[in-house]
Formats: C-alpha cells, sequence, structure tokens
C-alpha cells in the first residue's frame, strides 16, 4: 500500500493540502503553503502526549466523582450530590430517562474515552496487525462521542443560575464540577493529539513511521 | 484526477472530480476524503448571517423562567456563567462562557468574515479560516440545548417553568449552525482561498 509518508508527502492537519517533498519523519517543522500551519507527516509526539493527557484524565476521575457537583436545598434542606449519588436520586424520583442521559454522558462516556484511548495506545506500542480498520472506526467514535460529557455542567448552571428562590429552594454547584471539567477538556486534547495513522504504520510494520512518531 | 492522502490512514488515492452529491472515501479505511456539496459558499453564508442575527436574542431574551410562590427568576446564557462564578467555581464559568457564547460568536463572525470575501483571497483570510478549524469542534450549542431539556423536565415537578423568546431563538441559533456545519465545504473554500 502506498502511504503519502512513503511518496514523500504529508497532510496538512488543518487544510488537508498534500505537501510535497516532506523529510519522511522530522520534527523541524515545514509550513504548509495554503493555511500555514506547521505540517508534519504524523502529529509529533503523539504517543507520549496522548498517555500524558489519558493518564490524567484517569487521574481526574478520582474528584470528579468524590467530590459534590450540586447541592440541591428544598426549604433549606437538601445534602450535597456526587455525580454517582445525584444519578441514584434521579432514579428514586422515577426520572429514568434523564438518570440514564447523565449516566451515559457523564461515566459511560468519560470511562470508554479513557479505556480506548489506553487501548488504541496500547495495540500501536504492541504493533498489533489485526484490525486496523476497526480500531480506525473506533477513534472516530471516540472522538465524537467526547464533547457530550459536558452535558452535566451544562444542566448544573442552568439550574444554579434558575433555582435562586431563596428558602424554596436553592441549588448551588460543587468543586466536582471544576475536576469534571478538567476531565472533558483533557479528553477532548488526547483525542485531538492521537494519530490514528500511527494504528496503520504499526500494524504494516512501516518502522520508519513508528519509531518517529 | 487529484492526489490526496487519507487523514485517517496515510493511503494516497487519486480521486475524479465529483458529480453532485457524490462523495468519495478512503478504500483502505473508509474515511470520507471529498464530499460534493451544491452552492457550498453562498449557502453557508446564509446560515451563518441567520445565525449571526439569531445570536442576539438568544442571549438577551431569557432562555427558561421559573415561577414560584410569587417569585420569579429567569436563565440566560449569560446568566449560567455569572451563577457559576458567584459559586467561585471561576474555571467552569470561563469554560462555560468559551464552549457557549465566544466560540459559537466568533465562528459565527469567521464563517461571514471568510465566506463573505473568498472572491478575493488574501493571507489573512487564509489566517481566519485556520482559527475557525482550530475551535471548530469546541462550539457546543447541540449540547447545551439537550441540557436546557433536562433541566426543564428536572424542575418540571418543583415549580412551574415558563419557556420564553430566548428558548425559540437559540433553538433557531441552534439549526443555523447545524445547516451552515452540513452545508460547509472546506475543501472548497481553501481551494478559493488558495487561487
Amino acid at each position: 500500500m502506498n502511504t503519502a509518508l512513503h511518496a514523500g508527502y504529508a497532510r496538512c492537519h488543518t487544510c488537508g493540502k498534500l505537501v510535497e517533498n516532506m523529510q519522511p519523519v522530522g520534527h523541524n517543522a515545514a509550513h504548509c503553503p495554503r493555511c500555514d500551519s506547521a505540517v508534519h507527516a504524523r502529529k509529533p509526539h503523539s504517543l507520549g502526549r496522548v498517555w500524558a493527557l489519558t493518564i490524567a484524565g484517569i487521574v481526574l476521575l478520582a474528584p470528579a466523582y468524590a467530590f459534590p457537583i450540586m447541592t440541591v436545598l428544598r426549604l433549606g434542606r437538601g445534602e450535597p450530590n456526587t455525580i454517582f449519588s445525584g444519578i441514584t436520586e434521579l432514579i428514586h424520583e422515577g426520572m429514568y430517562g434523564i438518570a440514564l442521559l447523565i449516566f451515559v454522558a457523564s461515566v459511560a462516556v468519560p470511562v470508554i474515552k479513557l479505556m480506548g484511548l489506553s487501548f488504541l495506545l496500547l495495540s500501536i506500542q504492541l504493533r498489533w496487525a489485526s484490525s486496523a480498520r476497526q480500531r480506525t472506526i473506533a477513534y472516530r467514535f471516540i472522538k465524537f462521542i467526547g464533547r457530550w460529557s459536558m452535558l452535566d455542567i451544562f444542566v448544573i448552571s442552568i439550574l444554579v443560575s434558575l433555582v435562586q428562590l431563596e428558602q424554596i429552594a436553592y441549588i448551588t454547584a460543587g468543586i466536582g464540577t471544576t475536576a469534571f471539567g478538567a476531565v472533558v477538556v483533557i479528553t477532548i486534547f488526547a483525542a485531538e493529539c492521537f494519530d490514528p495513522r500511527l494504528i496503520w504504520d504499526a500494524s504494516t510494520g512501516d518502522a520508519l513511521a513508528v519509531e518517529g512518531a | 484526477m487529484r492526489l490526496t492522502a487519507c487523514p485517517h490512514c496515510d493511503l494516497l488515492s487519486e480521486i475524479a472530480a465529483l458529480q453532485p452529491r457524490e462523495s468519495a472515501h478512503c478504500r483502505r479505511c473508509g474515511s470520507l476524503l471529498y464530499q460534493h456539496k451544491v452552492r457550498s459558499i453562498s449557502r453557508t453564508l446564509a446560515w451563518a448571517i441567520a445565525g449571526l442575527l439569531l445570536f442576539i436574542p438568544a442571549n438577551v431574551y431569557p432562555i427558561l423562567q421559573l415561577q414560584a410562590l410569587g417569585m420569579e427568576q429567569d436563565a440566560t446564557l449569560l446568566k449560567g456563567v455569572i451563577a457559576l462564578i458567584d459559586n467561585r467555581l471561576w474555571m467552569v464559568a470561563i469554560l462555560t462562557f468559551l464552549l457557549t457564547i465566544a466560540i459559537p460568536l466568533v465562528k459565527h463572525l469567521l464563517l461571514i468574515g471568510v465566506l463573505g470575501r473568498s472572491h478575493r483571497p488574501s493571507p489573512r483570510l487564509a489566517r481566519w479560516f485556520r482559527y475557525y478549524h482550530l475551535i471548530d469542534s469546541w462550539g457546543m450549542l447541540e449540547i447545551y440545548m439537550l441540557g436546557i431539556l433536562i433541566a426543564l423536565v428536572k424542575l418540571g415537578d418543583l415549580a412551574e417553568v415558563v419557556t420564553g423568546l430566548g428558548l425559540y431563538s437559540f433553538i433557531g441559533l441552534l439549526i443555523t449552525s447545524i445547516g451552515a456545519h452540513i452545508s460547509l465545504d472546506k475543501n472548497e473554500v481553501w481551494e478559493r482561498l488558495e487561487s
């Protein structure tokens, strides 16, 4: 299979232009003649950056789930809720649909994303040869779902601004939102830094490309 | 025929000129390489201008209003950010401001600026379109929309919630930004800026 790298081309990450006469893998960036972005045959230091961001995301999941994200006071009474206790409360109140949406956005998506990125990184480093196409599709899926994790933070921002009815009902936001917001931002950056072409370089035994990553 | 490389697997492909509404995919990994869109630039420009106009009422008028025991409280996009600042959650407030107000607004302005003048390419336009690509995936209006719906249902048993003009403008803004996203042919814009 003929790749751009072997033919001496590199595709601009920003505008998609094929740039000619690239040094095979060099970090002294050329600039795209069309959009002036730095052009690399592969995203620079992709594996290291994605590992660093993924590990940071996993570490931050602990405070994101442990600290309260929201306190609902009705007639002056109420306990702070974490993401999990909030979901449990929604189930007790019979709001199954919303409980499921919040669970998917706040728990399933970030966990699947972090596990998925770790799996993809390992598959590259272990030079897996099979199912490169499926892993590329998995990457696209991971990239697509990540942004939906912001859902709970937006809900909290609306509730906090709306429910300020003094003694009757009052909602405050908790410190867990900061940690959770950080998880979302970090995992979006992680997916951006990941270069799916490394999956194909590793599976076709393209030593030239993998060494440079 | 033109030569291109797959963004996801780096395979080189030669693509023949596409017929209207045709698309080309990578034969090795299936990624979308090109998609022909009819009158992309003028349609996207129309969506973006409509969106910019809707941006004003969507931000000025309340999106939701809560009424209970004679008390009233309303929510706008900016009030949501201010409430987070009141809770001393500075980082979350800044993040929410960027994702729901600043980035969608700047995206509209960049798009109108680039497409409106794409008949006279200049390095400045290329720079603007590069900025557009940079922030493209950080606008999160559609996620905020789902957040509004969840807040609506959650508050249903607590008090009476009234939807306002702001909500309808916000829905309009969401539709126009999806329209702009679907009709935008980035490759065509870049080719124009190059000539």
